[in-house]
């Protein structure tokens, strides 16, 4: 046995004795040079074989080789020492290696690579990357929901502000114009019912216009009510003495009572709650009850003030129909009128909402229909 | 769930092999396989799979430039890295690129099915 071959196999001793994977591969052509027990025990005899194939089943020089980054620019040893955790595909287990490269005896320059498997302390670290990864998705996703949201938000700025600003200004002139003409021109009086009919489609214009702001603002949650005194009394006859006059009254009456007696002029009462909300909502439920009555019927607006609570319930002769009294304060349910756009008893129970009170159909007397409205007594709102 | 059309994309045959088979053993079927980031962006249209599991490191494209690149084409590209790369930049980069789902290996069954899961509940139809 010669010098080199005593050295080599001295080396390989020394390489079986340690508890760890150790393979020795020839830089210049990836040939397995040694193996030592513990590859020996998995991969039987393995020298002469290429290191890509038999320790990694890969058909050519693996990715992930460094052999390049241990060798000097003229291919010799250049004293450093690789370190870095690789996953096996062929065994599906997780080793750090150790890899660096010296003169074997025999005079060629090999690779030698130290393989400690670390499987089970990769496992714990593998879970914390993917949980990572996890929290790194969702954040991507929660910022894409805040985008939109943000659309969201400057889509309804948008929209009020269209509503506001951009309709209801020439709307205005719409409306006053129609006054100027029939107070300071002689029209002929086909000429000035035609004007008065251009005044009260401006007027309705507003009332939707003004409607579907609130609408808007109610179905988005940006409504947020700050109470300040409202004459109910005073509303409900106004309400009643404005739409008697309208078309849409079409000789049916309307009646206004304080618990169901009439109500006295000058009579009042004061409830703490949004008036540009109650105003609406009122005429709402009673241009709904004057249009469900059959001619010459008669609407009533009854108010009935408790002491927590303030009702007041809107009657009219006429049923409406079984199949939508379940559905008949959801938007766009209509009774089947014409040009109804099923948003009055929709938006009524909005504004109702928007107070904290409930808002119900009462259909119990035959022949009848009343829409009973409560209005909680801020304090009482909570309960 | 319902079966899915996958496509598997790694450079190991072997792993392309094994995971074919833990999809099928979940109830999916295997539409397609690429074993390079460019393979796998050149066949993902005629594939049209509902999901996608992608290897990082390849030769000719990583999966990370092919996961960029799918979602360019198919914004709605369902993409899972299953990959030996833990490191917190490597994570980010591929989610940034659009991956919707993370995995290390080796690959666990329940994993998978839990991820895939997931996912088609979020974004499949």
């Amino acid at each position: 046995m010669n010098a080199s071959m005593l050295e080599s196999a001295l080396l390989k001793t020394h390489f079986d004795v340690i508890p760890f994977g150790i393979y020795v591969v020839d830089v210049a052509n990836y040939e397995l040079v040694f193996v030592n027990r513990h590859y020996r025990e998995q991969l039987g005899a393995a020298e002469g074989g290429k290191c890509y194939k038999v320790l990694y089943d890969n058909d050519g020089p693996c990715l992930h080789c460094r052999i390049a980054d241990l060798l000097t620019p003229e291919g010799m040893p250049n004293g450093i020492t690789a370190v870095y955790d690789h996953f096996n595909e062929r065994d599906e287990r997780w080793s750090q290696l150790q890899e660096k490269t010296m003169g074997w005896p025999d005079g060629r320059v090999v690779k030698y690579a130290i393989a400690v498997d670390i499987s089970e302390l990769k496992e714990t670290q593998n879970r914390l990357a993917e949980a990572h990864a996890e929290l790194a998705i969702r954040n991507r996703e929660l910022a894409a929901q805040n985008r939109i949201l943000q659309e969201n938000i400057e889509l309804r700025e948008h929209v009020e502000r269209i509503a506001r600003h951009d309709l209801k200004a020439p709307l205005s002139a719409l409306i006053g114009l129609p006054q100027v003409l029939l107070e300071n021109y002689d029209l002929p009086e086909d000429a000035a019912s035609v004007v008065q009919l251009i005044e009260q489609a401006g007027h309705s214009m507003l009332d939707m216009l003004n409607q579907s702001l609130v609408l808007f603002r109610l179905e988005t949650g940006a409504y947020v009510l700050s109470p300040r005194p409202v004459d109910l009394a005073d509303l409900a006859q106004r309400t009643a003495a404005r739409l008697s006059t309208l078309p849409v009254a079409r000789g049916r009456t309307i009646r206004a009572t304080l618990a169901g007696n009439p109500l006295a002029p000058g009579e009042s009462l004061d409830y703490p709650g949004d008036g540009l909300l109650l105003g609406p909502m009122l005429q709402n439920l009673v241009v709904n009850a004057l249009e469900a009555s059959p001619p010459g019927g008669e609407v009533t607006i009854d108010l009935q003030p408790q002491a927590d609570q303030v009702q007041f319930a809107v009657s009219n002769p006429g049923e409406v129909p079984p199949s939508i009294r379940a559905r008949m304060f959801e938007k766009y349910v209509t009774m089947g009128k014409l040009g109804g756009t099923g948003l009055g008893a929709y938006s009524a129970a909005l504004a109702v909402r928007a107070h904290g009170g409930r808002i119900e159909l009462d259909a119990g007397v035959p022949g009848r229909t009343t829409i009973m409205v409560t209005l909680p007594r801020p304090g009482d709102v909570a309960a | 769930m319902r079966p899915l059309r996958m496509m598997v994309v790694d450079d190991s045959g072997l792993t392309v092999k094994k995971m074919a088979r833990l999809l099928e053993e979940l109830g999916h079927e295997v539409a397609g396989m690429a074993t390079t980031g460019r393979e796998a962006v050149d066949a993902y249209g005629a594939v049209a799979p509902d999901m996608v599991t992608m290897d990082i490191t390849m030769p000719d494209m990583d999966g990370i430039e092919a996961t960029r690149r799918i979602m360019a084409q198919s914004p709605d590209a369902c993409i899972v890295i299953v990959t030996s790369h833990g490191q917190e930049q490597m994570v980010m980069d591929a989610i940034e690129a659009g991956a919707k789902g993370y995995i290390l290996k080796p690959v666990k069954k329940e994993k998978l099915a839990e991820t895939l899961e997931t996912i088609a509940a979020k974004y499949l139809p």
